[in-house]
């Protein structure tokens, strides 16, 4: 020590966490429509939404990004992107291993999110906080259903949540960035709560449930399909606050552990590499190289002639989702 | 004395401020016996669009204020923000139906400031009397509003039941976390923050233990992560970079060091008070801009804890002038070079050896000048004391709110940034007191 003063200066930090607020104006839409879940947030593989504007040359001053992504951005990334432009290695969520062509392996690895604390029959929290969207983004109707029987089954059944207070907030923001994508469940997936949960169910406004200072006996469940966010800048939140889940994603066999990084006292962040078989095996099949692709392809051409509006978006989505609707993607 | 207290219909989002309403509330209860007070209770938020079920309570208030004439209209916590409450109230009172007006002003003062300079700008003629938690406070507004400005200073209140000391709980405190009798135990309590620079705690915490390996002491750092930044400078961060930030330090560090040093994250009451018996050292280096009082180290105190604090904000108003408790605070400085603290006495203390000396009796002293009791003693006179009109407000703070908002649009911060003149040294050097606390700079 050099003298007795100490000098405090937080510019610094100001500056690590700029390349996050590096956002193209262009792509606000997304970011917005899909916030609280869009939100960013700072961690050691330098997480990122690809819609949020984050660019190559913002991916080349880093060694490694996470992405935060779900199944339609990685999809379009992958296609639309050249590997030979980025110098840093990408991690992708581990449920989607399947997506990376083959002249992309080299350069990605794989991250799950895994929670320190897992609720189950046994071990029953107090509340249970319930996230998503009232459109279909996150999840449909049926996808809404599935998942909720799953969570009450992984608690034991419907009689052991009388007692713990279950609380529901699910963004309502109206857009058809994703065609029709935009209708409202609003009355499906009530009637889903109050049948397979209770009827006691509180709808707080998200302000309220950010500003609880901790999440200890807390067991948060996102509705949340993956197919635009899988890594939520909510499950961030919460699950850094000391929240559980009903468990931890699967990972595929294809993949080998690497490392594993803590998050904050409750959770961590483990790395998959490819396993050296599945680095140069073909299980990756091209959407693109789809007849069905090529035919709403064809049919988006034709209507963009004469209307107005792109809605592409929207039909790709609908796309990918069909086109992948046999596979699992999120188990656990 | 009549009195009518407006209230918030539900908790405030600030782990502090929870604490704080609850023991005011408790203080006014304590002055039932000698006045006459009603509660009106009103949603906890910052401005009041157009609703319906406000405006007909609001109306229903004003229609008692009219038919009761209330000595004072009491404002006790800060949200229903007082300021936007009161630009709505009078567009149904005539000047002469408003009561004088008693509000407790929190640390949120300048961070809501545009809310401040618009309703105060119209409020020349209301009778005011500003109630603020420190000396330090009491500057700061004293430093932005007119001279004329009646400016009184009450501590926030702390109860006795939730924070004492017991040696039983020391004890068994220490035994559970394997603490050896010679063993000394510096503790940090609160939102682990930029601007609390916890941070710079352990670091300064780890080249103590470099530099004198023989001393065995631990560090208990027991709060959550909030990574709200440190916006007066427009410096933002983003949630998980501290707690990072801090995984970044602690795993280069040798074992005998890191094995000295425990994260307890977010925890409750009981289990703060049981960690505060059972340590010996609390620290805060806070340079926090809405630090007007601490309700940390005031917890940590409560228990008899000797406390190094930075001479900052409300801190210096926990320096005992009788020396009934142990508090010493760390000179701070406002330099080009960003904010200074003189860390000689931290340092010093790091390898005095401690004994648990009058614990109890310091924790006694704290909490009669800084219990409820007090509180409700210091209220009881201040509500008879008569405040004039405010008078014509300065431009300072329409003059901080604008730059505030220019900040917040474009980033642009250098107004804010610390200098040892410039509008920044003006308003912060108030929150600077000197090391005995007793005399500003």
């Amino acid at each position: 020590m050099k003298d007795d003063n100490l000098y405090v200066s937080w510019i610094v930090d100001g500056f690590k966490n700029n390349y996050l607020s590096t956002v193209n104006h262009g792509e606000l839409t997304y970011f917005h429509y899909l916030t609280p879940f869009s939100n960013p947030y700072f961690g050691p593989l330098n997480p990122v939404l690809l819609f949020c504007g984050h660019s190559k040359t913002t991916f080349n001053d880093k060694s490694h990004i996470m992405l935060r992504d779900g199944l339609i951005p990685l999809t379009y990334f992958f296609k639309e992107s050249d590997p030979k432009d980025f110098e840093c290695t990408f991690y992708i969520p581990a449920e989607f291993w399947f997506l990376v062509p083959k002249e992309w392996r080299t350069k990605v690895k794989f991250f799950r999110i895994s929670a320190k604390t897992i609720y189950n029959a046994a071990n029953l929290p107090k509340k249970i906080i319930l996230m998503g969207t009232l459109n279909s983004t996150f999840a449909d109707g049926d996808e809404f259903a599935e998942d909720i029987r799953n969570l009450v089954a992984s608690l034991g059944g419907k009689d052991n949540l009388k007692n713990i207070d279950v609380a529901a907030y699910f963004s309502f923001k109206r857009n058809d960035l994703w065609g029709r994508w935009d209708d409202e469940n609003i009355l499906e997936y009530s009637k889903v709560l109050f049948n397979e949960i209770k009827m006691d169910i509180k709808f707080p406004q998200l302000d309220n449930i950010m500003s609880e200072s901790g999440f200890k006996d807390v067991l948060y469940h996102e509705v949340n399909r993956g197919y635009f966010i899988s890594q939520s800048y909510m499950s961030q939140h919460l699950l850094s606050r000391g929240a559980g889940q009903i468990g931890n994603l699967e990972v595929s066999d294809k993949l080998v552990a690497e490392k594993s990084i803590s998050l904050s006292l409750h959770h961590t962040l483990e790395t998959f590499t490819y396993s050296k078989e599945a680095l140069l095996g073909s299980d990756y099949v091209d959407p693109f190289k789809d007849s069905v692709y090529f035919s709403y392809r064809k049919f988006f051409e034709t209507v963009m002639k004469t209307h107005q509006g792109n809605q592409w978006d929207g039909w790709f989505s609908s796309y990918l989702k069909s086109h992948y609707k046999g596979r699992k993607i999120k188990s656990f | 004395m009549k009195i009518f207290n407006i209230q918030s219909d539900s908790d405030s989002n600030w782990l502090s401020c929870k604490t704080i309403s609850k023991n005011l509330k408790s203080a006014y209860e304590l002055l039932k016996k000698n006045h006459d007070i009603t509660t009106f209770n009103f949603p906890s938020q910052i401005t009041f669009e157009k609703s319906e079920s406000f405006e007909k309570s609001l109306r229903e208030l004003a229609e008692q204020i009219k038919k009761q004439m209330p000595d004072r209209l009491v404002f006790i916590e800060h949200f229903p923000l007082p300021p936007s409450f009161l630009m709505q109230l009078k567009n149904y009172l005539k000047k002469s139906e408003m009561p004088p007006i008693f509000i407790h002003v929190y640390g949120d003062f300048t961070y809501f400031s545009k809310e401040w300079a618009k309703f105060l700008s119209s409020a020349e003629d209301l009778n005011i009397h500003f109630v603020v938690a420190s000396d330090a406070q009491k500057k700061l507004l004293e430093y932005f509003l007119p001279a004329n400005a009646v400016i009184d200073k009450c501590h926030f209140p702390l109860n006795g039941t939730d924070y004492y000391f017991d040696q039983a709980i020391r004890d068994n405190c220490r035994k559970k976390y394997g603490i050896k009798d010679a063993e000394k135990v510096f503790i940090y309590t609160g939102r682990i923050s930029l601007q609390k620079n916890v941070d710079c705690l352990l670091n300064e915490f780890i080249t103590l233990c470099k530099k004198h390996p023989e001393a065995e002491n631990k560090l208990w750092i027991v709060g959550g992560f909030d990574d709200s930044g440190a916006e007066v400078f427009g410096v933002k961060t983003f949630e998980g970079y501290l707690y990072f930030k801090f995984q970044k330090i602690l795993e280069r560090l040798p074992e005998n060091i890191r094995s000295r040093i425990t994260l307890f994250g977010q925890q409750d009451k009981k289990q703060v008070q049981e960690l505060l018996c059972g340590a010996d050292v609390f620290c805060s280096l806070s340079l926090f801009h809405d630090d007007d009082f601490g309700m940390a180290p005031a917890e940590a105190l409560a228990t008899g804890l000797p406390s190094y604090l930075t001479a900052w904000g409300g801190y210096s108003s926990f320096v005992s002038p009788e020396n009934d408790w142990d508090c010493t605070l760390l000179d701070v400085s406002i330099t080009h070079l960003g904010h200074n603290i003189s860390m000689k006495k931290f340092r010093d203390s790091f390898t005095q050896t401690h004994a648990v000396v009058n614990r109890k009796e310091k924790s006694e002293n704290f909490m009669k000048s800084f219990g409820i009791q007090k509180a409700a003693m210091t209220l009881d006179m201040l509500l008879r004391k008569n405040s004039g009109e405010l008078g014509e407000m300065s431009l300072k703070l329409h003059h901080y709110s604008n730059l505030s908002k220019l900040r917040n649009q474009s980033g642009m911060a250098e107004y804010f940034l610390p200098s040892e003149d410039g509008f920044y040294h003006s308003i912060y050097q108030n929150y600077i007191s000197s090391p005995d606390g007793s005399e500003d700079v």
